[in-house]
């Protein structure tokens, strides 16, 4: 593994409700380029408010968030929507197609948004990931004509298509039955593999967390450990 | 996959929703179409009638006819006959009448009805109105028969046949009833129904024998070769002939043009109800479409789609529901007043009864392509307008929010 961070947070903190719910009490954390871990956390720990803030949907109240150097801290979502729109994947727990969009076209919609994609390389790259994600054959049907573990493919295909530096999933297994779920898992990690891309996956599940490379615990809005396995944080 | 082709999709992921939006925005833009078309075409009818049969291109009085409401024969003038061959020769007039206008009775086996005696020149005003030659029945009038011609209406309320012998009463100009006895000649149906059920017309020679006014008349109208030159003419006629009050036809066809232009409004407050309407609905499918896609309005902002193109995406929902139903209002539309404009819609239904406007029997409907154009367009921006907010919302959200809670 590389020693270079590709995401990192300085005392990131967030709080809601005019300061009455502290959900993130200064976050530092470390994923280096090309990781493959787990946030792992009961609910209300925190989880999804940090994902958010790694993903640039949300903005913290203080500290950094450094993605490649870059802080998005100082944002406003203008500048967010730039960078998630070319640096960062998205994985959702109900997978989160677009309903009227066939597969092919789900994971081309990241890069009809980048300016510099032909329609011919758009579809050459969809067609391709959507190989990889083992969905060939599979590029007309649309999401409801596809199993759950076929959909969260797809996503993860979306997600990757544009290349980002990492990929965000929140709770990616949890409404898939096990088998599926772990095939899913093992897919990304594949993915990682392949594409050199990094992977953050919130989840409850230990099964995931050991097939992750590290897991980060959270509890009550901090990280409680280092990451579970060496050379993370 | 443009953000036009993924607001077609999202348009048929709820067909029927879709379908009635449509629906009762091309109902609304088809009710515009026809009110329109029928506005215009009963306009055109009704000015045209006023131009054939009643006020020409413009005409000239005595001072003060006007400004009096029944001026009788207190206000003629000398000359008309020499003053119409002048009028002739000027440049872009291409015809001039004289006319002696006075109330009257006719009177057929002890049926007496009010009329307007019009006295008119054979010769000189089949070149300006169209009165003499909207003979059905019988012959029209010459110089040298002293007949009458009646409208079908007036006739029809008498009893009257060609060659039966009415008498026509008036009150001479100085003052005395002065009747004569004269065969109708001819039967006339102008379309225009003061003419046809108040009027009665004979030689201008027969009229100034029972006026007891030769070489006079109550008004001089004129004709020339395009309407558009009505004003310049008038003018030059004022500064020419300042004897005379001169007037154009818009102008002495005010009244009809204020009532016409009351009806306009009228009716664009009835279509403005119509469109409110469409406009509620088109609004109340855009916003159950943000509400109903709000996890997914997230999910597109959380790949990096910007507010604008989230906002464009239901924006074009809008213009497509826009264009859908601009294009079917357009075609049934028109294709309704063309079938309308041929065969006409009877006025049947309103019997006897004055609808303020100088056309009987039928409207024929008409519309200009520029109105066609217009009424698409404004179906489109009634969408458009009708989406906006809905736009604005789903643009203006939290992506969190809109992930987590589905809630904008």
């Amino acid at each position: 593994m590389e020693n270079r961070d590709i995401l990192k947070t300085l005392g990131v903190t967030k709080s809601y409700d005019f300061g009455r719910v502290k959900a993130l009490r200064g976050v530092d954390l470390k994923i280096p380029i090309k990781a493959f871990v787990s946030l792992a956390g009961p609910s209300g720990s925190g989880k999804t408010t940090l994902l958010n803030i790694l993903g640039g949907l949300d903005s913290p109240d203080s500290g950094e968030v450094l993605l490649n150097q870059v802080n998005l801290a100082g944002m406003n979502e203008k500048e967010r929507t730039l960078i998630r729109r070319e640096k960062i994947g998205f994985i959702f727990q109900q997978f989160n197609l677009v309903p009227v969009l066939t597969a092919l076209e789900n994971v081309e919609l990241p890069l009809e948004i980048l300016r510099h994609f032909t329609s011919v390389t758009r579809r050459q790259a969809a067609m391709c990931l959507l190989k990889l994600v083992g969905l060939e054959g599979l590029e007309r049907r649309y999401p409801n004509q596809m199993s759950g573990g076929q959909q969260q493919r797809v996503a993860v295909a979306r997600a990757l298509v544009k290349k980002p530096d990492i990929v965000l999933a929140d709770e990616p297994t949890a409404n898939l039955d096990s088998e599926t779920g772990a095939h899913i898992v093992e897919l990304m990690r594949e993915m990682r593999n392949e594409l050199g891309i990094a992977f953050v996956l919130s989840t409850h599940d230990p099964r995931v967390m050991e097939r992750t490379e590290a897991t980060f615990f959270m509890k009550d809005g901090k990280i409680s450990n280092d990451a579970s396995s060496s050379g993370m944080a | 996959m443009t953000l036009l082709h993924l607001a077609w999709r999202n348009l048929r992921r709820n067909k029927r929703r879709t379908l009635l939006t449509s629906i009762a925005l091309t109902i609304g833009l088809i009710a515009l179409i026809n009110s329109r078309g029928m506005l215009n075409g009963i306009d055109q009818q009704s000015l045209q009638n006023l131009i054939d049969y009643d006020v020409a291109y413009g005409k000239g009085f005595a001072k003060g006819y006007l400004d009096t409401d029944f001026p009788g024969l207190d206000y003629t003038f000398q000359g008309a006959d020499s003053l119409a061959r002048c009028l002739s020769l000027i440049k872009d007039v291409t015809a001039a009448t004289p006319r002696l206008e006075m109330t009257g009775m006719l009177i057929y086996k002890g049926n007496e009805l009010p009329v307007k005696v019009v006295g008119v020149d054979p010769l000189r005003d089949k070149e300006v109105f169209k009165t003499l030659s909207a003979v059905v029945d019988g012959q029209s009038l010459t110089s040298d028969n002293s007949a009458v011609l009646v409208g079908d209406l007036l006739a029809g309320d008498m009893s009257l046949a060609v060659g039966d012998m009415v008498t026509v009463l008036v009150r001479s100009a100085p003052g005395a009833l002065n009747p004569k006895f004269l065969p109708v000649s001819g039967i006339i149906a102008s379309g225009h129904p003061k003419v046809d059920q108040f009027s009665v017309f004979l030689p201008l020679s027969t009229a100034r024998e029972m006026a007891l006014l030769p070489d006079s008349a109550t008004e001089i109208a004129i004709q020339n070769a395009n309407i558009r030159y009505a004003d310049r003419i008038i003018k030059k006629l004022r500064s020419a002939y300042p004897e005379l009050e001169w007037h154009t036809w818009d102008d002495l066809a005010r009244d009809f043009l204020a009532y016409a232009r009351l009806k306009r409004m009228g009716s664009g407050i009835v279509i403005s109800i119509f469109a409110l309407l469409a406009a509620v609905g088109v609004a109340n499918t855009m916003a159950m479409a943000v509400h109903e896609r709000t996890r997914e309005i997230g999910t597109l902002r959380a790949m990096g789609f910007s507010s604008s193109q989230i906002g464009k995406i239901f924006i074009y929902e809008g213009l497509l529901i826009g264009v859908i139903s601009g294009t079917f209002a357009v075609i049934i539309g028109s294709t309704t007043i063309s079938i309308l404009g041929i065969h006409g819609i009877s006025l049947a239904m309103w019997g006897d009864m004055d609808i303020g406007y100088p056309v009987r029997d039928a409207i024929y409907p008409t519309i200009k392509v520029s109105s066609l154009i217009w009424s698409f367009i404004f179906g489109i921006a009634i969408s458009l307008l009708a989406s906006w907010g809905a736009a604005r919302r789903a643009a203006s959200g939290e992506v969190v929010r809109a992930l987590r809670e589905g809630i904008l």
